[in-house]
């Protein structure tokens, strides 16, 4: 593939998702809404992803504590570990953590799911039944991951953070209050905002890289393989150039000093 | 145009540079079935697909009923595909949904009757096809026929279907379950005046359900005609098919 044609590549790929954006906006002011598809796929998309989550975030914070220790010991501010852990869970690690994560889990479901349904003609069939794809498949998936992936991250943070007190605890034998203290003073409106508005983005971004991918699936089963991959491989890009945008903006927001 | 079912004008369809149909033209009377035969590839599904709108033509018209459909958007489509039925190869069923739930799909989505009302009509519709007692089970605990059974019935559950697509519905199935497929087919048509278009190449099921036929090769009308017509035909490209 040319240089040329992997620009175009890219070009069709933000055109279709950006089409797709738009009609799925669209189909959230205009009935029906299938409550019921919503709540059907908040349960798989979001409950589902319920135990990786909390093993990413758990493992994060355990690994992360472990490196904070020792380099906080050598300046003689370990008792700051609590605090630094929450903010580097709560403002990066949790957000991106989770949203790659549940990209991996869920926007690859949805794709495959989807593509599956277009290469047997089942999308067809549910437009010539009268029934927009749009408004019955992608916006139930959207709205379910855009509802689930914050209250997934909140999870994930809280056992990032409970994972940094188990080591600081049993290894590095801090006391639970000085840690927990700590953990306090980082749980402020700036780290709060910053820990809920990037989960909606990513979200979103998930749902609709894969509805995206899925609905123009061709190729049969080898076509539905190849499809998945684009869609986790992009939809993980994406979340880590959106991240840096949000927290740029985020930085200049609330005057954090870059 | 009075009279016609569906009529073409000049169709002709591309994509990705590829032309599929060329200047196609053909009609489809009231309560006819046109068969539509060609080779794999030769642009029969792709006339399908343009009559329920699911693609658009490069160029030429396409009317359902009178009305020119080409320039219609997707809620105006909806709207028009209510009157057709179409049983996709393969059958299309949704593999999440039991039977029942595949052939009163349309009736749930339209919510006008209540579940007892809709589980009737589902259970009169099996049973014209024999499969009542499958009400309950998924598409993939069926056999290929029984799925063409299922998925003309899901298509006929539109209250108003008038108009009647079928994508190669005996491909595949042994000579008795495509017999009895097309049996079915030639009972919607006379006891319901149902209109048909059939895409096929198998000839011995073409000539057992077809009124008129329209032979295509490579995205061209290479005829249209009665079935005498066509076994009187001399043109190569339709003789070899026939043979």
């Amino acid at each position: 593939m040319t240089p040329a044609e992997r620009i175009k590549g890219w070009v069709d790929e933000v055109q279709s998702l950006s089409r797709l954006a738009g009609r799925t906006g669209a189909a959230l002011f205009q009935r029906p809404w299938y409550g019921k598809e919503m709540i059907e796929q908040m349960d798989l998309l979001g409950v589902g992803s319920l135990g990786i989550v909390i093993l990413t975030g758990l493992f994060a914070g355990m690994a992360l504590a472990m490196q904070f220790s020792v380099e906080l010991a050598s300046f003689g501010a370990k008792s700051y570990l609590g605090r630094a852990i929450t903010v580097s869970i709560l403002r990066e690690l949790g957000p991106v953590l989770t949203g790659l994560m549940v990209a991996g889990r869920v926007c690859s479901g949805i794709t495959a799911e989807l593509g599956a349904m277009r290469v047997t003609q089942q999308i067809d069939a549910m437009r010539v039944l009268g029934t927009d794809p749009v408004k019955r498949l992608v916006l139930p998936r959207i709205v379910a991951v855009v509802v689930m992936l914050p209250i997934l991250t909140i999870i994930s943070d809280a056992m990032g953070v409970l994972g940094g007190f188990f080591i600081s605890f049993f290894v590095s034998r801090m006391g639970a209050p000085i840690y927990w203290s700590e953990v306090g003073q980082a749980v402020i409106f700036q780290n709060v905002v910053g820990a809920l508005v990037k989960p909606f983005l990513f979200g979103f971004i998930i749902a609709i890289v894969g509805c995206d991918h899925g609905l123009r699936t061709a190729g049969g089963t080898k076509g539905i393989g190849a499809s998945t991959t684009r869609a986790v491989v992009f939809s993980s890009v994406m979340i880590l150039v959106a991240n840096f945008l949000l927290t740029k903006l985020l930085v200049g927001l609330f005057g954090w000093s870059a | 145009m009075t009279g016609d079912m569906i009529a073409f004008e000049q169709v002709t369809c591309s994509y990705e540079n590829q032309v599929v149909l060329k200047e196609v033209t053909f009609r489809v009377a009231s309560r006819e079935t046109k068969v539509i035969i060609g080779a794999s590839g030769s642009g029969k599904t792709t006339i399908l697909r343009l009559i329920l709108g699911l693609l658009k033509p490069s160029a030429g018209r396409i009317f359902i009923e009178g009305q020119e459909i080409s320039e219609l958007d997707e809620e105006e489509l909806i709207a028009l595909r209510r009157k057709i039925g179409m049983v996709f190869q393969e059958g299309a069923l949704f593999d999440s949904m039991t039977v029942g739930e595949n052939v009163g799909y349309r009736l749930f989505e339209e919510g006008d009757l209540s579940e007892p009302e809709i589980e009737d009509r589902v259970r009169h519709l099996l049973g014209f096809v024999g499969l009542e007692e499958a009400i309950d089970m998924m598409p993939d605990e069926l056999s290929g026929g029984m799925r063409r059974r299922v998925a003309i019935m899901r298509a006929l559950a539109a209250v108003d279907a008038r108009m009647m697509l079928y994508d190669e519905p005996t491909t595949g199935l042994d000579p008795m379950t495509a017999r009895t497929i097309c049996d079915l087919i030639r009972r919607l048509r006379d006891a319901q005046g149902v209109t048909s278009v059939m895409v096929t190449h198998q000839m011995a099921d073409a000539f057992r359900v077809g009124d008129r036929f329209l032979a295509i090769h490579e995205g061209e009308v290479v005829f249209e005609g009665t079935a005498e017509e066509l076994r009187q035909c001399k043109d190569e490209r339709v003789r070899g098919f026939l043979v």
